[in-house]
């Protein structure tokens, strides 16, 4: 074994310092899984409100990785276990604020026995999803995606116990440990291939290579697949609409977007090195039409499909298998030129708007709910203006956000993605930007139809849902910052492109 | 080659008293036929009959458990023996990383069995 030099040695002993937000995160973690138990009794019962001390402690935890995260070092750092650079930085940003989001989601749906487990794991995914970003090395990045899933799987069991739910948690659970399965297999094959599991190595392996690197190009086939089934992107959504229909809503809600950025930035920090190293190889031939029919087939059959539900946490499971083929669209041109808009910024910018618009949809359903049962069909948002014109009118902006249209944040995230895609100026991203047209047209009849049944339809009883404050704040937060981001993007849109630039 | 040559000679050993055993077992053991005895063996169900029967759930508790602390006592070998092997193992530099690393890990750990002492997975309910 040869001696290992200096700068691998620092890259190791450093290595702690470049992820101190997360250390704060997991830190909490330890903290709640250690006390928790102990303020509950052997049978589960708890002092009433204990959940407001776990959610604050939460709260906290999240603030000051925000505060550490704001005002660290924006040094960049290619070497190591972990890569320090903008994407992070954004990363962390989107997930933080959204984790801020999710804990006020979760705020009511959860009993005051099982806040200190459920607030724990909402930390860990979160400090799962910074490490899959600061991933360098494919078993730093298996592992962050490992910390993401493992506390996925109590985070849906945990909020309520009846069979729907545990049909549920169960089904993702068998399904993730598959997709891992499936993409651990990638990532062995990539192994055998490069003979190391550092990215950049990798990267330098494939551009020496001179044959096809056959190895690699079915290793990053099996990696997508794994990845896909995590974005829900066709044909691995199928279990998607079971999920979120069985879980509660704060369950939905994390699912609908915390595993679909991971996803995304992981397959940004897979292809990048990969497709980069190789352009003109069969790699980038192969790599690149797989994902343009991913995205194709995604488009149709989510919005196809959404059409065709009633239930409304369905109708949004589908909803955002359709998101995850609009943001493929800029996957899948990001690898091409240096054109203006880039795929990957526009990708970047629409995963932090959709992030929004979900979270803001669920915060709002959650707290339309009548006697802690989550709002199932379309039916029972009937005439939600008269009973509460506050909700009704953040979830039309939603509705409007996610169809794309204006003045929401989600009609400039789809035209930033039209743009990139047309930019390309190749015939099969021109046809990708029509699709995405006509999706866009097809989606908004099922956004519509529920701003239909909340203003235009005579509510079916006098509820007027629960008056927790926690969702409220998040659905009001939500809503400001879509229709702010629609006025002023600028700032968003210049973060994402020193992302880029870095 | 040496070192696989030793190989060869274990493995020859190895399938050599497997085989001997069973021969030796069936010349010198005592053989009383009952129908229990007679059974497949699967440990401990019974092989005959719907398969599809109520596992009780305290199983799989231990099971998780015995395999959490398996895997940690495997996490422990390599670094029990490259920490201290000197040349050839960990460099002199790492190796207070390597045991704070280790540290981090049993000290999670003892938080989990905590955890899981506190809930009740110990007894035999």
């Amino acid at each position: 074994m040869s001696q290992p030099d200096a700068a691998m040695i620092s890259s190791v002993t450093s290595a702690a310092g470049k992820v101190i937000p997360e250390l704060v995160l997991l830190g909490t973690v330890c903290i709640n899984f250690l006390v928790g138990p102990f303020l509950v009794t052997p049978s589960g019962r708890a002092l009433p409100g204990l959940r407001h001390r776990w959610g604050g402690i939460a709260i906290a935890a999240i603030c000051t990785a925000l505060y550490l995260w704001w005002t660290g070092s924006t040094e960049v750092v290619t070497t190591g276990p972990f890569r320090v650079d903008n994407i992070v930085w954004y990363v962390r940003g989107v997930m933080l604020i959204a984790a801020l989001l999710l804990v006020l989601v979760n705020w009511s749906q959860i009993e005051d026995g099982k806040a200190a487990e459920s607030h724990a794991c909402l930390l860990a995914i979160t400090a799962g999803v910074n490490l899959v970003a600061l991933a360098n090395d494919l078993t730093t990045l298996f592992l962050a995606l490992e910390l993401i899933s493992i506390p996925t799987y109590l985070f849906l069991f945990l909020p309520r116990k009846d069979a729907a739910t545990q049909e549920a948690g169960v089904k993702y659970f068998l399904l993730s440990v598959f997709s891992s399965a499936i993409m651990l297999y990638g990532f062995s094959l990539i192994y055998g291939m490069a003979g190391t599991t550092d990215l950049p190595a990798i990267q330098t392996a494939l551009a020496n290579s001179n044959q096809t690197p056959v190895l690699a190009i079915l290793g990053m086939v099996f990696v997508v697949a794994g990845l896909a089934f995590r974005l829900t992107a066709v044909p691995f959504h199928f279990y998607a609409p079971d999920v979120f229909q069985g879980s509660a809503a704060s369950g939905a809600a994390l699912l609908s977007f915390v595993p679909k950025l991971a996803g995304f930035i992981a397959l940004i920090r897979l292809l990048e090195p990969v497709v980069d190293a190789a352009p003109g190889l069969l790699l980038a031939d192969v790599m690149l039409p797989m994902l343009w029919w991913l995205s194709v087939i995604t488009m149709f059959v989510g919005n196809f499909l959404g059409i065709l539900q009633n239930d409304l946490r369905r109708m949004l499971a589908y909803s955002g298998v359709a998101h995850v083929g609009y943001m493929l669209v800029g996957l899948n041109v990001g690898h091409h030129t240096t054109s203006v808009p880039d795929g990957i910024e526009a990708l970047l910018f629409y995963l932090a708007v959709y992030g929004l618009m979900t979270i803001g949809a669920f915060a709002v359903l959650i707290a339309a709910e009548r006697d802690n049962k989550p709002l199932e069909t379309l039916d029972q948002l009937a005439g939600l203006h008269r009973v509460r014109p506050g909700l009704a009118l953040m979830l039309m902006v939603f509705m409007f956000s996610l169809a794309g249209m204006p003045p929401t944040a989600g009609f400039l995230a789809k035209l930033n993605l039209f743009f990139a895609a047309w930019a390309q100026g190749d015939v099969s991203n021109r046809w990708l930007a029509l699709f995405m047209v006509i999706n866009a047209a097809m989606g908004s009849w099922y956004y519509l139809r529920v701003v239909g049944a909340m203003y235009l339809r005579e509510p079916l009883d006098e509820h007027h849902g629960s008056h927790a404050p926690a969702p409220i704040i998040a659905s009001v937060a939500c809503t400001a910052m879509v229709i702010t981001l629609f006025f002023v993007p600028t700032w968003l849109w210049t973060m994402v492109q020193t992302v880029r630039s870095s | 080659m040496d070192g696989l040559f030793a190989v060869l000679i274990y493995t020859g050993v190895l399938v050599g008293f497997v085989i001997t055993n069973l021969i030796l077992t069936h010349i010198i053991g005592p053989t009383k036929k009952t129908a229990v005895k007679q059974m497949p063996y699967e440990s401990g169900m019974d092989p005959v009959g719907d398969a599809r029967q109520p596992f009780d759930v305290k199983f799989y508790l231990v099971a998780i458990l015995f395999l959490i602390f398996d895997v940690e006592l495997l996490f422990m070998y390599p670094w029990a023996v490259a920490a201290y092997k000197g040349d050839g193992g960990v460099p002199a530099e790492l190796s207070s990383t390597v045991y704070g690393v280790m540290l981090v890990f049993f000290g999670t750990l003892a938080i989990a069995y905590i955890y899981a002492w506190r809930k009740g997975v110990f007894k035999w309910r």
